[in-house]
């Protein structure tokens, strides 16, 4: 029969494996934000000079400039939203991590 | 032992049985991918770039494929919408369909569009499925 005491204990233990664990999960994703926020960045900077450009070279008119100034911003947004929708299921991965740790040390026992 | 305190057997049954149906209850949490959504995404990407690449046409000439588009493309936000736990994809549909679309398709038909607006808008919309797309293999 398992002994309470050493259940107990094993759960306790978990804590700094947790706190190690979500650790881990926080730096992965702040490396992901911070390439991630790089990348929309430069494309955005490429895009704004390309259509700045056509304009000089009045190939498209200052409204159509506009226009696209004004799309480009919405596709940003689509894109950060894309980006929050993947920081939500990394979310949802911690919470799995821990609840299989916490399985797994209290199956090991009993 | 005290009286309202179980056998140990019995607590370790409880203890194992609510782990169980707490990782049975979250696990479908974690959101599968939802491949009519995905399918939505590609399919619409072709639709919408063919159609957009024919605004230096005239409107009219068009409207059946921009009726056919535009119903496309409110289906598959209303799928999203309709997804459990798809809040953020539904947002991006909708953005899409009236930051990006709508207007482009509003701007048509005051008048023909010039090839290098329509190569910069395709591409935009484009790029937007394509996070949509994204967002939905997390």
């Amino acid at each position: 029969m398992p002994d309470k005491k050493e259940i107990q204990k094993a759960l306790d233990g978990l804590d700094d494996q947790v706190i190690t664990l979500v650790s881990d999960f926080v730096k992965r994703r702040r490396a992901h934000y911070e390439q991630a926020a790089k990348s929309l960045h430069d494309q955005l900077k490429k895009d704004t000079r390309r259509y700045a450009e056509l304009l000089a070279d009045e190939k498209i008119s200052r409204e159509d400039f506009e226009f696209l100034l004004q799309g480009r911003a919405t596709q940003l947004k689509i894109e950060l939203l894309a980006e929050l929708a993947i920081s939500k299921a990394k979310f949802e991965d911690i919470a799995v991590a821990i609840l299989k740790l916490t399985i797994q040390t209290v199956f090991a026992l009993i | 032992m005290h009286p309202l305190l179980l056998p140990w057997r019995t607590t370790s049954f409880f203890l194992v049985f609510g782990f169980l149906f707490f990782s049975a209850a979250t696990l479908p949490a974690c959101k599968s991918t939802d491949l009519v959504g995905m399918q939505n995404a590609t399919n619409l990407s072709t639709q919408l770039t063919t159609l957009m690449n024919k605004a230096n046409e005239p409107f009219a000439k068009h409207s059946d494929e921009i009726k056919s588009a535009m119903s496309a493309l409110m289906a598959a936000e209303q799928h999203a919408t309709e997804q459990p736990r798809n809040k953020i994809i539904a947002k991006q549909w909708t953005t899409l369909r009236t930051g990006l679309v709508e207007p482009f398709i509003t701007r048509w038909k005051e008048g023909k569009l010039d090839k290098d607006f329509i190569k910069e808008a395709v591409l935009q919309v484009q790029n937007s499925l394509a996070a949509i797309r994204k967002a939905g293999k997390k």
